[in-house]
């Protein structure tokens, strides 16, 4: 990661359009972002092209970026909106298909899956939680932010937080307690 | 299993690897991939007068329509006003898409508030009415995730799955399950509007 005087001499610089400064930005976070795609999609090759939609955005953005924040924060906060507006945008593109599959009376059954990376029982636990609050659960637990921290992120307040992470242990622990089943 | 227990178990799933070279090339794919510097928004002082004029146009558009809207609603108080006008809100949203956070109506008039950037994601919109205690009412169209002041306390509205509306702020709660349960010493209507916008 890179120091904040750094970061900052970037930023400006991406500011004025230096396309070779916003590269070391990516740089520098680009193990963070690609983390938190990959724990969001719990597939390798969405995970990549969220992290990469993630980055442009951020340099479509970067003119808003003030600097009052952290630039990791500002960043990883587009990166979470970034990851819910896909899961909208998954979840259309599947009602679609699946209108089509249905119409072409394919047997959806036979089609293949999508998600070999995620088979790890906890990946598959995780994306068993809606969209929110695995996000809630990602920026808490493997990122080790605060209720607070976490609230400004995602754009709630830390009791919706709080709620949350609350809804979302209590589904993990069911689905991946000693007796729970994750099928 | 305890929240620890959870915690360990949560963080032991390693990120699958992925090879040295890819690290190295992705910064230099997604730069391939920047906008041209010309093509990145800037407050140029040349924009701000043609900017200022359409949006001046469109919130002209938006006060005379809610006018409309409002004067019919006094001429005729069986017909829904405002914020229950479907298609006053769609146009709304149509105008500022994904900007809108919320759309207000208080004794004042009608307020929008916007994002300063197209991010507020698509989410179940939502129609509330809350009433102090002391008689101030208001009524907004806002969506799920999004926040409302109430007595300058931020407050977050959300969907359910089932319909239901929930109303979450630091020291209140409020559930359409519930709707006469008074949250502090407001009192709230809101119902989802996800089948007719």
């Amino acid at each position: 990661m890179a120091l904040p005087d750094e970061n900052k001499h970037w930023v400006l610089q991406s500011q004025n359009g230096d396309h070779a400064a916003f590269e070391s930005l990516i740089r520098a976070h680009q193990h963070m972002i690609h983390s938190l795609t990959f724990r969001m999609t719990g597939s390798l090759a969405d995970a990549e092209d969220l992290a990469q939609e993630t980055f442009i955005r951020a340099y479509q953005q970067i003119q808003s970026y003030r600097g009052t924040a952290k630039f990791s924060s500002w960043l990883y906060r587009i990166g979470v909106n970034t990851c819910l507006n896909w899961r909208q945008r998954e979840s259309r593109r599947s009602q679609i298909h699946d209108t089509w599959a249905k119409s072409a009376e394919l047997d959806l059954s036979r089609l293949a899956t999508k998600c070999d990376e995620s088979e790890h029982p906890v990946q598959q636990a995780l994306m068993k939680l809606p969209p929110k609050q695995r996000a809630a659960i990602i920026l808490t637990v493997y990122d080790g932010l605060n209720h607070a921290e976490a609230a400004q992120i995602l754009g709630c307040s830390e009791t919706t937080v709080s709620w949350r992470i609350f809804a979302a242990r209590k589904k993990l622990k069911q689905l991946l307690g000693k007796g729970g089943k994750n099928e | 299993m305890n929240d620890s227990e959870l915690n360990n178990l949560l963080k032991s799933v390693p990120m699958p690897p992925r090879p040295e070279s890819y690290w190295k090339d992705f910064p230099g794919r997604v730069a391939t991939l920047l906008p041209r510097p010309s093509k990145i928004r800037r407050p140029a002082a040349w924009r701000l007068p043609r900017l200022s004029w359409s949006y001046g146009f469109a919130l002209a558009c938006l006060i005379f329509g809610f006018g409309v809207g409002l004067w019919q609603g006094r001429s005729h108080p069986d017909q829904m006003t405002g914020l229950e006008d479907k298609k006053v809100v769609r146009e709304v949203m149509a105008l500022f898409p994904n900007r809108v956070q919320a759309i207000i109506q208080d004794e004042k008039g009608i307020h929008l508030v916007l994002s300063d950037q197209p991010n507020v994601p698509a989410s179940t919109p939502i129609w509330v009415r809350a009433c102090s205690s002391h008689g101030n009412c208001f009524t907004a169209v806002t969506f799920s995730g999004q926040q409302l002041q109430f007595d300058g306390q931020p407050v977050e509205i959300l969907a359910g799955r089932n319909g239901n509306v929930m109303v979450v702020g630091t020291r209140m709660f409020w559930t359409s399950e519930e709707p006469d349960r008074a949250a502090e010493h407001w009192r709230i209507r809101a119902r989802t509007l996800n089948d007719t916008l």
